[in-house]
Formats: C-alpha cells, structure tokens, sequence
C-alpha cells in the first residue's frame, strides 16, 4: 500500500510504506493512502503501528528552565536584617520550587515574581533605614560644630 | 552589565567592611528589629561577622553570627547556581530541592529563636 504524507505542510508522494521512515514519519505526521476518507495521524492508522514501533517515541515537551526562585537573596536580606522580607521571599521560593517541579511553569513564574518582589522591597526598605540612620547620624555628629561655634 | 554592577557593589562594600570597625563605628546602621523589641533579629550581628571574617578572625565572627559564617558554603553554592543557571538548569533545580528551601526556613527559626533564648538564659 502506498501512502501519501504532509512533510511542512506540503503533500509528498505517494512512497510505498517501507519508505516513509526516510521521509521523517512520526507518529503525529498526516498520512492517507487510497481508500482513507481524509488525512489522519500515522498513530491512528493501524496499518502504520508495526512501522511506528520500530522508532523512537517522540521526546517530552521541552522542560522550560526554572524561574528564578529568589532563595539565595531572601537568605541574604534575612541575614542583613530585613527579616519580615526576606522569610516571605523564602516561603515564595518553596512555592517557585514545588509548583516546577510539578509542571506548573506558569505559576511557577508568578511566584518567583512574587519573591522577586518581596526581596526587592527587601533591600529597599533596608537602603531607606541605612540613608535615613546615615542621615541622622552625620546630623547628630555635626550638632557640637554648631554649638561651639555660636 | 548587571554582573559588573553587582561585583563592583560587593567590592565597594567589602572594602568599607574591611576598613571600618561596625562595633566602633556609628556610620554603620543598627538593627531596627532589636531596636523595637530588643530581640535579636537571625541577621544581627553580621556587620561585625563580616568585618571579623574579612580580618580572617573566624572565632570572633563565629560569636557575632555564627549562622552567617555557616551558611557561607551554601551562599556560595547558590550564587555558582545561579550564575550557572542558563547554561546548566539541572543544576539549579538540584540545589533549589524543597528539602533545602525548607531546611534554610527551618534552621534561620531555630536560630532566631535560639539565640534570643541563649541571650535570655545567660542574662
């Protein structure tokens, strides 16, 4: 029997069966052969299963690569004192990290968006103490100059 | 472009770290978490840690934030998976496993708890 098959979206053929191999037949590439009433997969064709037994299954859907989970700057902006900051940045990483692992790529997005957030606040509020204390502080220690002057 | 900033940060700060003394100091900031509850917080301590470390004083450093100086190997781990995390992403997954996520939560608790109580026991 010979089959016809869609190779980029182009009808190639007809080859003898044998043949389709070569021409980079899986199991989701439409085929027809004379007497099918339309194009199918070469899964559903029954004719097809000894052939598609021979290959390789087709790989996996590619794993995206884990977002970023955030862990190592909520560790740090827990050690340099931010703390509420930085255990909610840790607590999002655990979720970055679970929801990957089991396939949720999308939330596992969101909530490395979420630690992001935490840690950055994180370190701003922390820059916002360190210019207000280096503020006050330099202040504090020019008053003397002011006082001994007048 | 962001690495360079980065490193040049850490180096900036490793200098002024090095240079200056944060227990006589007053440019370097207090913590505003023992400042309100005069608690320590699981980070206090560790301007004086960095100093001490960067003067290669480890037992000095061990007993200003002994959590700071022990998670360094896992700091650096961390930073190398990060670094990697495009050209190896199994990598980054391995490190990130949940047992470590939980493990780091767990252990900055304990340690917060622990050295308020220590403090409280020894007063």
């Amino acid at each position: 029997m010979e089959y016809y098959i869609i190779i980029g979206n182009a009808k190639q053929g007809p080859f003898p069966k044998e043949e389709l191999v070569q021409k980079g037949l899986t199991e989701n590439s439409l085929v027809w052969c004379a007497g099918m009433s339309e194009w199918k997969k070469a899964s559903e064709v029954a004719d097809l299963a000894d052939l598609l037994q021979q290959m390789p299954p087709e790989p996996p859907q590619s794993m995206r690569i884990m977002p970023r989970t955030w862990l190592l700057e909520s560790i740090l902006v827990t050690l340099f004192c931010c703390l509420p900051f930085g255990i909610v940045g840790i607590i999002n990483a655990t979720k970055v990290e679970s929801l990957y692992l089991s396939g949720q790529y999308d939330m596992a997005e969101y909530y490395s968006r979420e630690a992001k957030k935490w840690t950055i606040w994180g370190l701003v509020s922390s820059a916002i103490l360190l210019m207000l204390y280096l503020f006050l502080a330099v202040g504090a220690s020019l008053i003397p100059f002011f006082l001994f002057k007048s | 472009m962001k690495r360079k900033i980065g490193i040049a940060l850490i180096a900036v700060a490793g200098i002024i770290f090095f240079t200056f003394d944060p227990s006589a100091s007053a440019l370097f900031p207090k913590c505003p978490f023992l400042m309100l509850t005069g608690w320590q917080c699981p980070g206090c301590g560790s301007q004086r840690a960095i100093h001490a470390l960067l003067h290669l004083d480890i037992v000095a450093a061990l007993r200003y934030n002994a959590l700071l100086v022990l998670s360094l190997p896992l700091i650096f781990i961390l930073l190398y998976a990060e670094w990697k995390r495009k050209n190896n992403p199994e990598l980054y997954v391995r490190v990130h496993h949940p047992a470590v996520i939980w493990s780091c939560f767990g252990i900055i608790v304990l340690w917060w708890a622990g050295r308020n109580l220590w403090a409280f026991l020894q007063a």
